[in-house]
C-alpha cells in the first residue's frame, strides 16, 4: 500500500487513526503498540500478503540476535552472535535482490549456466532489514537497551509510516517513544500538516514530473535514441525533480504520520539541491542512510581517523554499498562510484568549503547541481550503456538538434510542475511577514490537498520508484 | 499564532479525509461482505482484496463531480496531455484516446492470414466478400499530435491492406474514400453519420464487384429517405469520460430514423445466450430509447443495438431480396450495422475485439453460409482451420 493511495487515505488511515485514538482513551501503551503492529503488518501484507512471512522471519531472527548479542557476556561469543545476525540479515537481502544479479553477472563472465529465478523483490525489504540490522549492532555496542518485548521489537521494525521507503529509523531515536510517549495536539496537527504536505509534494509534483520524465526516457528506448538537446535535458531535470519530490514526499508524509501517533522520526532531506558541494548534497539528501552508512560501515572502518590511503579506500567502500543498496544493477554501483570519486576529490583536491571567492563558490555550486543531475541520469537508466547515450546526448553527441518536435510539447504541458519544483526546492526567507505567509501556506495546502485527493480519485499517473530499494 | 493556524488547517484536512471516508462508506457495505463470504468460500485473500480495491475505486470515480473537477483543473493549467499521454486533445477540443502501437510484421501477416482464410471460406461457401479499412480518427499526417505520442494505427493498416492488394482480395480503404471523416469530439468512434456514409460507399462497392444490386437508385442510403432525431450535448465518449465535461464538452448525438416502412427482429448473445432481443420497426427494433432518454447516462453510443456487440442478429422483415450478410468488425460497425441491416434479410454481427465473439469464424461462415461476408477489423480473428 502506498500513501498516495485512495485505500489508504479514504480507508486505512481513518480506520487506524480512530482505533488508535480510541485505544488511547484507556492508557495502556501496550495494547496501543499491539494495534500499530497489527495494523503495520496488515499495511505490508496488502502490497504482497506473502512477503508477510519473510517480514515476520526477519523480526525473529532480529529479536533472538538482540537477546543473544546482550545476554552472552564472553566477546567471542556475542561477537558470533553478532556475526550470525548480520549474516542472516545480509543473506536475506541477498537472497530477494541481488541473487539473480550475482548470477547473471556469474553466466555472463564464466559462461555458466546457473538459474536465474523468477524473484519478486519484497517492498522495503532494504529500509526493514538495514534497520533491524542497526538495532542488533546497537545491542551489541550497548547504546540502547535490549528489547524483550517482541512486539515492541516487531512494531520498531514493521511500524507502517516508515516501512516500504524509509526513512530508516535508529532504534535509539524511538526506543523511548515505543513505551512512553505523549501524544500533543500541536504534535499531532504538525503532523497532519507534514503528511499533507508530502502527499502534495507526491502527488502534484514527483507524478506529473514522472510523466515528463518518463516520456523522454522511454521515448529514447524506443525510438533508437533519437531526440533533442533540449528534451533529454528536460527529462534530466523533471527526473532529478522528480526523485527529489517522490522520496521526501513519502519522508514527509512518514515523518507526519509518526507524529500523529505520538512518533518523532528524524529529517531524511534538507533542501539537497541548495547544497554548495557534492559532500554537502549528501548531508542533505536521505540524511538517515548517509548516516546509516557513516556509522555502521564508515566509522567501524577507521572513517576519517586514518592514512589518506586508508581514508579513500573506507570511502569506496561505503560508496560502493551506498550504490548496491539501491538496487542490483551495474547503474547503481557506478552512481555509487561516481560519487565516491567525486567526494574523494572534494575532500582531497577541490575542498568546497575552503573557495573564498563568491563567484567560484557560486560556479562550484552550479557545478554541483551538474553532478547531480548526471548522475540521476545513471541511476535512471536501465543500463550504462543508455546512461552514456543520454548523457553524451545532453553535450549534443548523436541527437536530431537543439530542438525537436516533443521539447515544445513537454515546455508547454508541464512548465507548471517544473517551475514549481524547482521553485519548491529553494528555501526563501519570509522575513516580517512570516505570520502572514503561514496563514496563506496553510490555506494553499488545503486547496493543494483537494487538488491532490481530485488526483488520487481520478487514478492519475502514480508510479512507486522504491521497487529497487 | 502559528500552533492555531496549523490545528485549524489539520482539522480542516481530517474533516475532508474522514469526510471523503464516511461518505463512501454506505457504498462499500456490500462489498466488505461480499469479501468476507469469498473467504469463507476458499477464495485467495489477494483475490478477495484486489475485488475489494476495484470495487472501492471504482465506487469513487462513480461520482461524476470528481472527473469533472480533474477535468475542469487540467482545462485551467492548459492541458492536452491527460493521465500520462492515455488521452491528447488537439487545438479543436477533440479528444484521442487510442494509442495503437507498433505491430510487427509477423504479427500483421498472421492478421492477414486470418482474412485470407475468411475469405477462402466465404468463396468456397459462394459468398462475397470484402475487407474494409475503417478510418481512424488520429490522422496519420496529423504533427499536432505526434509531438505528444506516436500512433501507430494507419501505419499498421498501410502494411495489412498492401498485403491483401497484393493477393487481389476485395479491398477497400475508406481512409482514401473522403479526405476527412466526422468523429465525435469526445470519443473514438465515428460519427452516425459518418458511418451512413461509409455504409453507402461499401454498399455501392459491393455491387460493383459482385453486381448483387443490394440497394437500387441507393435508397435505402440517400438521406433524404431519413429524418433526424437529435440529442443535442448529450454524449460523453470514452475519452470524454475520463476528463468531464467541463474539459471536453458534450458531443450533440443523432440518428438517422428511416422514413420508409420497417420490421425487424434483433437478438443478441453472448457466449451462445440471449441477452437482448427486441423487434418493431428501425427505432424499436434496433435503438435503446431508455439510454437516449437518460440524461444521466452519457455513453449515447450504447443506444446501437442495445449495447450489443458480441454476436448481433437482426431479421429484415420486409426485405426485398433473401440475402444474408456477415459482418465482422469491433464497435466501429455497430452504426453501420444499423442501415446495412435494411438491405439484407438476415444480418449478422460478430465482434472479434477483446474476444468478445471468439469461437471459430470459419465454422460459423460454413454453418450460416452468408451471402456477403464484410471484415472491417484489424487485429486477430479465430480462424484455426
Amino acid at each position: 500500500m502506498v500513501f498516495s493511495d485512495s485505500i489508504f487515505l479514504f480507508i486505512f488511515l481513518p480506520i487506524v487513526l480512530a482505533g488508535y485514538y480510541f485505544l488511547h482513551l484507556f492508557k495502556n501503551i501496550f495494547v496501543e503498540n499491539l494495534f500499530l503492529l497489527f495494523v503495520s503488518l496488515a499495511f505490508y501484507t496488502y502490497g504482497n500478503y506473502q512477503f508477510l512471512k519473510l517480514l515476520l522471519f526477519s523480526i525473529c531472527i532480529n529479536y533472538l540476535s538482540g537477546i543473544l548479542v546482550h545476554c552472552i557476556k564472553k566477546e567471542t561469543f556475542k561477537k558470533l552472535a553478532l556475526f550470525f545476525s548480520v549474516f542472516a540479515n545480509l543473506a536475506i537481502l541477498f537472497r530477494f535482490k541481488y541473487y539473480n544479479f550475482v548470477v547473471a553477472n556469474l553466466n555472463n563472465i564464466f559462461k555458466t549456466d546457473f538459474m536465474i529465478r523468477n524473484i519478486v523483490l519484497p517492498i522495503g525489504i532494504s529500509f526493514f532489514t538495514f534497520q533491524a540490522l542497526s538495532y542488533v549492532v546497537d545491542v551489541y555496542k550497548g547504546t540502547v537497551k535490549v528489547q524483550k518485548n517482541p512486539i515492541y521489537l516487531a512494531l520498531y521494525i514493521s511500524f507502517f509510516p516508515q516501512l516500504i521507503a524509509g526513512p530508516i529509523v535508529r532504534y535509539e531515536t524511538i526506543e523511548e517513544q515505543i513505551t512512553n510517549r505523549e501524544i500533543k495536539f500541536n504534535d499531532f496537527s504538525d503532523g497532519v500538516i507534514r503528511f499533507a504536505m508530502g502527499l502534495c509534494k507526491k502527488v502534484l509534483l514527483a507524478n506529473n514530473l514522472a510523466i515528463v520524465a518518463d516520456f523522454v526516457f522511454n521515448n529514447l528506448n524506443n525510438n533508437g535514441y533519437c531526440s533533442s538537446v533540449a528534451t533529454v535535458w528536460i527529462g534530466a531535470i523533471a527526473y532529478t525533480l522528480q526523485i527529489f519530490f517522490d522520496f521526501s514526499g513519502y519522508s514527509d508524509m512518514a515523518i507526519g504520520l509518526g507524529k500523529m501517533f505520538g512518533f518523532k522520526f528524524n529529517e531524511n532531506f534538507n533542501y539537497p539541491y541548495m547544497a554548495t558541494s557534492v559532500t554537502d548534497f549528501w548531508r542533505r539528501w536521505h540524511i538517515s542512510l548517509s548516516s546509516w552508512f557513516r556509522d555502521y560501515v564508515y566509522i567501524p572502518l577507521g572513517g576519517n581517523k586514518c592514512s589518506r590511503t586508508r581514508h579513500v579506500f573506507n570511502l569506496a567502500t561505503v560508496w560502493l554499498f551506498t550504490g548496491i543498496w539501491h538496487g542490483a544493477n551495474w547503474t547503481f554501483i557506478f552512481w555509487g562510484i561516481l560519487y565516491f570519486v567525486i567526494l574523494a576529490l572534494e575532500k582531497y583536491i577541490i575542498k568546497p568549503d575552503e573557495i573564498q571567492n563568491s563567484f567560484c563558490r557560486g560556479l562550484y555550486r552550479i557545478f554541483t547541481l551538474f553532478i547531480i543531475i548526471f548522475a540521476w541520469v545513471l541511476f535512471r537508466s536501465t543500463n550504462i550503456s543508455e546512461a552514456m547515450i543520454y548523457i553524451g546526448m545532453m553535450f549534443g553527441v548523436g541527437v536530431t538538434g537543439v530542438i525537436d518536435v516533443n521539447t515544445g510539447m513537454l515546455i508547454s504541458e508541464f512548465w507548471m510542475f517544473i517551475v514549481a519544483g524547482i521553485l519548491c526546492s529553494i528555501t526563501f526567507k519570509s522575513g516580517k511577514y512570516a505570520s502572514v505567509l503561514y496563514v496563506i501556506k496553510n490555506i494553499v495546502l488545503v486547496f493543494l490537498v483537494l487538488i491532490s485527493i481530485v488526483y488520487i480519485i481520478n487514478g492519475s499517473y502514480n508510479p512507486f520508484i522504491y521497487f529497487n530499494f | 499564532m502559528r500552533d492555531k493556524c496549523n490545528k485549524i488547517t489539520a482539522i480542516i484536512i481530517l474533516m475532508i479525509i474522514f469526510g471523503i471516508s464516511a461518505f463512501y462508506l454506505p457504498q462499500m457495505l456490500t462489498p466488505t461482505k461480499q469479501c468476507f463470504v469469498d473467504l469463507r468460500s476458499g477464495a485467495s485473500i489477494g483475490t478477495v482484496m484486489s475485488t475489494f480495491v476495484s470495487d472501492y475505486k471504482r465506487a469513487l470515480t462513480s461520482s461524476r463531480g470528481w472527473i469533472d473537477t480533474y477535468g475542469l483543473i487540467q482545462k485551467c493549467l492548459g492541458k492536452h496531455e491527460i493521465k500520462n499521454f492515455a488521452i491528447i486533445s488537439d487545438e479543436q477540443g477533440n479528444l484521442y484516446n487510442k494509442f495503437n502501437g507498433e505491430q510487427s510484421k509477423e504479427e500483421i501477416n498472421k492478421i492477414y492470414e486470418d482474412i485470407e482464410r475468411i475469405y477462402n471460406t466465404t468463396v468456397e461457401n459462394d459468398g462475397a466478400f470484402l475487407y474494409v479499412q475503417m478510418p481512424f480518427k488520429w490522422l496519420s499526417n496529423d504533427d499536432r499530435l505526434n509531438q505528444y505520442k506516436n500512433c501507430y494505427g494507419n501505419y499498421n493498416s498501410d502494411i495489412l491492406g498492401l498485403l491483401i492488394e497484393e493477393n487481389m482480395l476485395p479491398y477497400m480503404d475508406l481512409r482514401d474514400e473522403k479526405d476527412e471523416w466526422e468523429f465525435y469530439k469526445s470519443d473514438h468512434h465515428w460519427t452516425l453519420n459518418s458511418a451512413f456514409e461509409a455504409t453507402d460507399m461499401i454498399v455501392d462497392e459491393l455491387n460493383a464487384l459482385y453486381d448483387v444490386d443490394l440497394n437500387e437508385n441507393d435508397y435505402y442510403t440517400n438521406i433524404n429517405n431519413y429524418s433526424e432525431i437529435l440529442y443535442e450535448n448529450s454524449f460523453l465518449g470514452s475519452a470524454g469520460i475520463h476528463v468531464g465535461e467541463y474539459y471536453s464538452g458534450l458531443d450533440d448525438f443523432n440518428i438517422l430514423v428511416p422514413e420508409f416502412d420497417t420490421e425487424l427482429e434483433f437478438e443478441h448473445y453472448i457466449d451462445g445466450k440471449l441477452s437482448v432481443s427486441a423487434e418493431g420497426d428501425f427505432w424499436e427494433a434496433l435503438i435503446d430509447e431508455d439510454i437516449l432518454e437518460d440524461s444521466q447516462y452519457y455513453n449515447k453510443y450504447n443506444a446501437f443495438t442495445y449495447t450489443g456487440y458480441y454476436e448481433t442478429l437482426i431479421l429484415n422483415k420486409m426485405s426485398n431480396n433473401n440475402r444474408k450478410l456477415l459482418l465482422i468488425t469491433n464497435s466501429y460497425g455497430r452504426p453501420m450495422v444499423l442501415y446495412l441491416s435494411l438491405m439484407f434479410e438476415e444480418t449478422r454481427y460478430l465482434d472479434p475485439q477483446d474476444g468478445r465473439y471468439n469461437d471459430n469464424y470459419l465454422e460459423y461462415i460454413e454453418e450460416y453460409r452468408p451471402d456477403v461476408v464484410i471484415v472491417m477489423y484489424n487485429d486477430r480473428i479465430n480462424t484455426i482451420e
